[in-house]
C-alpha cells in the first residue's frame, strides 16, 4: 500500500510548488497536504467498511430468503451500525487548527492522525473475515455458528467504533485522564 | 436556481455557477437549464455532487467539494467556426445531485388484497416513511436520465415510493404464504416486515445509483369491518360467551344506555327492553345459524332461563331477573375471588374485573382456579 502523504506531496502543481516558497504560507500548504492524505485515507477506510456493510446486507439477504424472523431484525440492525460507522469515517474531523486556536494540530499531530487512520484498516480486514464467516454460518444453517458470528460482528463494530471515536481527543492531546 | 453570471475582472472564468443552498430543499437532482461552455467554472459543495455530461456521455463526477473549470470544445467563436466548418458543436451539461440523505413517505394508494386465514381476503392499506440517497451518481444519471428520461426529482420519488409499495406487498404475500402469518400477527411482526422490505428493495435500487437507508414506522390498517370483527371477537374471547350469548349482552347494554338517557320511566324501559332483548336474540340466532323451526313467538326466549321468584323467562346470561329484579343464582357460576360477582366457572378471566382466574402449575401442569396455596394434582407450593 502506497503512503499517501508521498503521492499528495508528488502530484503538486507548480502553484502548490509556488505556494511551499511563501514565507508563512509553507507550513499552511504542508497541513493542508497532510489534510488531503488524511482525507483520502478516510476515504479508503469508509469504502473498506462499506464491502463488510454489504457482505452484511448478504447475511441479511440470506436470513429473508430463510424466513428466519428472529434474525432478521437483529443482522438488519448490523447493517444499519456498519452503515452508520462509515458515514462518520467519511465525513470525520480532518485536524484544522484556526489562526489562534485553544490547542493547535500540527503536523506532528496530523501525522499521528494518518497514522490512527491506517491502523483501523487492520480491524476492517478482521471484520471482513467475521463478516465471511456468518455467512457461511448462515449458508449451512448452523444456528449456534450464527448466534456466534452475530455476536462478534456486533462486538467488532463496537469496538471499532469507540476506537474511531477516541481518535480526535487522543491525537489532540485532550484527554484529562 | 443557480448562482452563475459573468467573470468578474481578474476572475479567468467565463460564467461560474453554483447551486443555491436555500433552493434545494428535497430536490434530490437538478439539470442546469443552460448548455456549459468551455472554461465555465462548476463550483461543488461538501453536499452535493456533479455530474459533467458532454454529448450525451457522462464524462466525470465531481465528487470532491471545489471549483472546477469544464473544458468542450464549444469555445465562443471558435466553437462557433468548428460547427460551421465541420458540423461538430460539442454540448456540456452539469447535473446537481444531493448526496445527503433525503426523507420521503410512502403510502398504498389502492388496498391491498391480503388473503388471510382467519377473515379470508382483506383488503389493508400500509403507509410509513422511508430514506434514501444517491450512492452512484454516475450510475444515478445514466439510469434516470439517460435511459428513462426522469430529469424531474418528484418522479423518482413517485418511483421509489411505487417500488416500496410493491416489495411490502410481496414480503406480506410470502409472509402469509410461507410462514402463515394473519392479519392479527401483523403488529408483532413490523420491525421484521420493514428488515424484508429494506433487504428486497435494496437490488433494485442500487441498480439505479440509490439506496433506501432505512424504512421506518410502517403502519398496517385494516378495513373498519375487520378491525370491528377482531374487536368483537377479543371481547367474545374474553368473556368466554358465544356469538349469541355476546349480541344478547350487547342488545342489553344497550337498552340500559338508552333508559339512562330516555325519561326514565319505568314504562319506557321494559318497553325498550322487550325490544332490545328480543332483537339481539334473534340476530344472535340468525347468526348462529340457529333460526327456529319451532312455532315459538319471538317473544319467548331460547337458551334462557327462569326467574326462581316470578318465573319470568331472561336471558342465561342475566344476573337480575328483567322483571322483578331478584338476584339470580345459577348452576355453573361461581363467584369472583377479586370482584366478588358472580360469573360463568368456567371463566379463565373474569368478565367483570378482568382478574386472572387459572393458574397453571409449573410442576405439573395442572390448571387451578381460584386462589390456592398448594396444586390438587401434586401439592406443590405455590409461591404468590
Amino acid at each position: 500500500m502506497s503512503d499517501l502523504r508521498r503521492r499528495v506531496v508528488e502530484d503538486r502543481g507548480l502553484i502548490k510548488e509556488i505556494e511551499l516558497l511563501i514565507p508563512g504560507f509553507h507550513g499552511y500548504r504542508e497541513r493542508e497536504d497532510l489534510r488531503v492524505a488524511d482525507s483520502l485515507l478516510r476515504e479508503q477506510l469508509a469504502s473498506s467498511l462499506g464491502s463488510i456493510r454489504k457482505g452484511l446486507e448478504r447475511c441479511r439477504e440470506i436470513v429473508v430468503r430463510k424466513k428466519e424472523l428472529d434474525l432478521i431484525e437483529e443482522t438488519g440492525i448490523l447493517v444499519r451500525r456498519c452503515s452508520a460507522i462509515e458515514e462518520r469515517i467519511r465525513h470525520a474531523e480532518q485536524g484544522y487548527t484556526g489562526i489562534s486556536a485553544d490547542f493547535r494540530i500540527e503536523q506532528v499531530e496530523l501525522n499521528q492522525l494518518y497514522e490512527w487512520d491506517l491502523s483501523l484498516l487492520k480491524g476492517v480486514s478482521w471484520m471482513r473475515d467475521t463478516v465471511a464467516n456468518l455467512k457461511t454460518s448462515l449458508d449451512s444453517g448452523d444456528s449456534k455458528a450464527v448466534h456466534r458470528g452475530v455476536k462478534a460482528v456486533s462486538k467488532g463494530l463496537d469496538d471499532f467504533d469507540e476506537l474511531f471515536e477516541r481518535r480526535r481527543v487522543m491525537i489532540a492531546g485532550l484527554e484529562a485522564f | 436556481m443557480f448562482n452563475g453570471g459573468k467573470g468578474e475582472p481578474g476572475n479567468i472564468a467565463r460564467n461560474t455557477y453554483a447551486w443555491a443552498d436555500a433552493q434545494k430543499g428535497e430536490r434530490v437532482m437538478y439539470r442546469y437549464p443552460r448548455n456549459v461552455r468551455w472554461n465555465d467554472n462548476v463550483i461543488v459543495r461538501e453536499d452535493e455532487f456533479a455530474v459533467f455530461f458532454r454529448d450525451g456521455k457522462a464524462l466525470h463526477v465531481f465528487d470532491r467539494p471545489g471549483r472546477y473549470a469544464v473544458t468542450t470544445l464549444n469555445v465562443p467563436v471558435l466553437g462557433e467556426l468548428v460547427a460551421k466548418s465541420l458540423g461538430i458543436k460539442q454540448l456540456g451539461e452539469i447535473f446537481y445531485i444531493q448526496r445527503r440523505e433525503m426523507r420521503g413517505k410512502y403510502g398504498t394508494t389502492e388496498p391491498l388484497a391480503f388473503r388471510d386465514k382467519d377473515f379470508g381476503i382483506v383488503r389493508i392499506r400500509a403507509f410509513g416513511k422511508f430514506s434514501y440517497r444517491v450512492v452512484d451518481p454516475t450510475l444515478f444519471i445514466t439510469q434516470f436520465v439517460g435511459s428513462e428520461g426522469i430529469t424531474e426529482s418528484e418522479r423518482i420519488v413517485e418511483w421509489l415510493r411505487f417500488e416500496l409499495v410493491q416489495t411490502l406487498n410481496d414480503v406480506l404475500g410470502e409472509l402469509n404464504r410461507d410462514k402463515g402469518i394473519s392479519v392479527l400477527d401483523i403488529p408483532a411482526y413490523l420491525n421484521e416486515i420493514e428488515h424484508m422490505a429494506l433487504s428486497k428493495i435494496s437490488a433494485e435500487v442500487e441498480a439505479y445509483g440509490l439506496r433506501i437507508m432505512n424504512i421506518a414506522g410502517l403502519n398496517i390498517n385494516l378495513p373498519d369491518e375487520v378491525q370491528a370483527a377482531i374487536d368483537r371477537r377479543g371481547a367474545m374471547g374474553a368473556l368466554e360467551v358465544n356469538y349469541m350469548q355476546y349480541q344478547t349482552g350487547k342488545a342489553i347494554e344497550g337498552v340500559g344506555e338508552g333508559a339512562a338517557k330516555g325519561d326514565g320511566s319505568a314504562a319506557g324501559l321494559f318497553a325498550g327492553l322487550g325490544a332490545g332483548a328480543g332483537a339481539g336474540l334473534e340476530m344472535g340466532r340468525a347468526m348462529s345459524g340457529g333460526m327456529s323451526q319451532s312455532n315459538q313467538s319471538s317473544s319467548v326466549v331460547q337458551g334462557a332461563i327462569r326467574c326462581e321468584k316470578c318465573g319470568a323467562e331472561i336471558p342465561s346470561n342475566s344476573r337480575f331477573c328483567l322483571e322483578c329484579g331478584n338476584k339470580i343464582r345459577m348452576d355453573g357460576m361461581m363467584e369472583c375471588p377479586e370482584c366478588k360477582e358472580r360469573i360463568p366457572s368456567s371463566s379463565k378471566f373474569c368478565p367483570e374485573c378482568g382478574s386472572k382466574l387459572v393458574e397453571k402449575c409449573p410442576e405439573c401442569g395442572n390448571e387451578v382456579r381460584g386462589k390456592v396455596n398448594y396444586c390438587s394434582e401434586c401439592g406443590n407450593r405455590f409461591t404468590s
